[in-house]
């Protein structure tokens, strides 16, 4: 029988159909999945052979970070990091698409500085060990390392400073100023410093000082979060797995998940006390 | 079951002057045409259905991500299908493009007298000759353009069966796939290079442990978002651990996907039934009909509404005068 495009095409349509409906069956499976193959690619994972190399660079700079506590403890940690980390920092920070999500713009400063912070976190983390804080005392201890800075205004804006905002007046200076009203524009994009250039410079605002005390507690092991208030324009630390405390401000992830509000801007403010705002999201967790 | 008259409009009445034979073949392949796009539609919505799994855990949110694909798809392929359903009467086809040629026919007729059945006798006798003069499918109207919007058909298609073959092959070997997923989770390697804490001068080795730490959190449970078709937060590293377990038979069959979606593409491009059948033939002079009977109607209004405005409107208060009248 002469059979026409149309019947051809037909029969091919249904046939590969059928044959995807093949596919299903268990046989095909049990051949086609090889699941040899991933040993290989967890080779990349082995720290012992094929040994890394260590990186070329050797040069190393050397900062110090002090500051006193909730209590008036005074710290001073003096760590060390690779000649140019701020320039990587800073063009690390520039790279990233103005396209990105803030959440995945947060998490690119993140995993690039986490790794020249190493030397800071590794003496904090020691320091807690030594001390044997607890949960809340290693909290605090972070984070008025990052409370004690005064604030600075960070802006995304070319000429943005100096400025008023519904929350004061700020000059054009872009350097630590003891009365907290520091300004510094052309910060690209979204008007936040990676987590070493703040520790460098010392100047940051609300997202800054956020990431940071993310980078250290992340590393650290704590289950913490970059949260961001849209309707406030702010930005502050969340803690999950902790009881609440007095003011009990919350954000939440995608699925609900709770994390407690840490205002990090202001010097004395502990953990607790209530922050504004009913729409705190995780942008970075 | 007539499922072509629910997406393609074929309807008895447009096989009216052919023989049963002809007509039964037209409603074959157009029924067989809309079977095949159900099938692809319901392809697409189930895979949507599968991209919610694995992204977000959530029936619910599975079910509204696969009618959400299923829309796209349905969308996109009609508007493909539509856009190959154009007939091979090459005449009728330039008429329906252009009807200037018949419109001129009345410029000097009388057409504020015309009654509407009287202007309905015009319209079907035209339609009568067209009919009788077109009995030839032939099409050499090339135009570069068709290349172009063939090209970006074709990208169109490939696009949707390249997300829909992946969500397949996540179907198809999603046991396989969280026997490895659970096995890289308990892998020693993997785990001690997480363990080990990060040094100061090697980035190397700092990557290792940075991917290791991604790879177990991506892989591990959350109590309120537990794992319901793949044991995997990551949807790319699901699929690197699947397209590495079955190797080349990925492209294998995201070939035959794509070839499953270009099917009833080709069909409707070559085919003689579709573009050189009399379904189209009819549709053509349908439309042709309608955009001549409208044009007589409102051509005759028009000229009523023109002579009633030469008679009765006062042109002359409405002339502006000169300055110096005024």
């Amino acid at each position: 029988m002469k059979r026409n495009f149309f019947d051809i095409s037909n029969i091919v349509f249904w046939l590969l159909a059928a044959i995807i409906g093949f596919l299903f069956l268990p046989y095909f499976k049990n051949g086609v999945y090889d699941n040899k193959k991933l040993e290989e690619w967890v080779k990349a994972f082995d720290t012992i052979q094929p040994q890394p190399q260590p990186d070329p660079i050797k040069e190393y700079a050397y900062k110090i970070w002090d500051w006193n506590d909730f209590n008036g403890k005074h710290h001073s940690i003096k760590f060390k990091y690779k000649v140019g980390s701020l320039a990587s920092a800073n063009n690390n920070r520039l790279s990233s698409s103005i396209f990105n999500p803030l959440g995945e713009h947060y998490k690119e400063l993140y995993t690039h500085d986490t790794l020249i912070l190493v030397d800071l976190i590794k003496q904090m983390k020691n320091y807690i060990k030594r001390n044997n804080l607890d949960y809340m005392n290693a909290l605090e201890y972070v984070c008025s390392s990052i409370q004690d800075i005064p604030y600075t205004l960070i802006l995304n804006e070319i000429n943005g400073c100096p400025c008023e905002q519904p929350f004061g007046s700020f000059s054009a200076n872009c350097k630590v100023q003891s009365d907290g009203r520091g300004c510094c524009d052309d910060v690209m994009p979204f008007g936040v410093y990676s987590p070493f250039e703040f520790v460098y410079k010392e100047t940051g605002d609300c997202d800054t000082r956020a990431l940071l005390a993310f980078t250290i507690l992340k590393e650290m092991g704590f289950d913490v979060a970059v949260m961001v208030s849209y309707s406030k324009s702010h930005s502050v630390l969340g803690i999950a797995n902790i009881i609440g405390g007095a003011g009990n401000s919350y954000g939440t992830n995608l699925f609900g998940k709770k994390y407690y509000l840490w205002e990090l801007t202001s010097e004395n403010w502990r953990f607790g006390y209530g922050v504004e705002g009913n729409d705190w999201k995780a942008a970075l967790e | 079951m007539n499922l072509g008259k629910y997406i393609f409009g074929v309807r008895e009445e447009y096989f009216t002057k052919v023989s049963d034979k002809e007509t039964a073949r037209q409603f074959l392949v157009y029924n067989n045409l809309s079977l095949m796009f159900y099938t692809l539609i319901a392809i697409s919505t189930l895979a949507g259905f599968i991209y919610g799994l694995v992204l977000f855990n959530s029936w619910w949110i599975a079910i509204g991500v696969g009618l959400f694909l299923g829309g796209i798809s349905f969308t996109l392929l009609l508007l493909v299908f539509f856009l190959n359903m154009t007939t091979n009467y090459q005449n009728l086809y330039l008429t329906m493009t252009d009807m200037n040629p018949i419109f001129q026919e009345h410029e000097n007729d009388d057409l504020k007298n015309l009654s509407d059945e009287r202007a309905e006798e015009i319209v079907q006798a035209k339609k009568m000759l067209l009919r009788e003069t077109n009995q030839e499918a032939k099409f050499d109207h090339f135009h570069l353009s068709s290349v172009v919007t063939s090209i970006i058909k074709v990208t169109l298609i490939l696009i949707i069966s390249c997300v829909v073959a992946n969500s397949l092959e996540f179907l198809i070997f999603h046991k396989s796939l969280n026997k490895s997923l659970n096995s890289l989770k308990n892998n020693a390697t993997i785990v001690a290079c997480a363990k080990h804490e990060l040094t100061e001068n090697n980035d190397d080795l700092n990557r290792k442990i940075t991917l290791a730490r991604w790879t177990l959190s991506m892989l591990k449970e959350d109590a309120n978002a537990p794992f319901i078709l793949i044991k995997s937060k990551s949807l790319l590293l699901s699929m690197e651990i699947l397209s590495l377990s079955i190797g080349k038979w990925k492209v294998v069959l995201d070939i035959v996907v794509a070839l499953l979606f270009l099917t009833p593409f080709v069909l409707l491009k070559k085919s003689k039934e579709y573009a050189g059948g009399i379904f189209l033939k009819e549709a053509a002079l349908y439309d042709i009909q309608c955009s001549h009977m409208f044009y007589l109607i409102s051509e005759r209004e028009r000229r009523k509404i023109k002579e009633k405005i030469q008679n009765e409107y006062p042109y002359n208060e409405l002339v502006k005068k000169p300055l110096h009248e005024a």
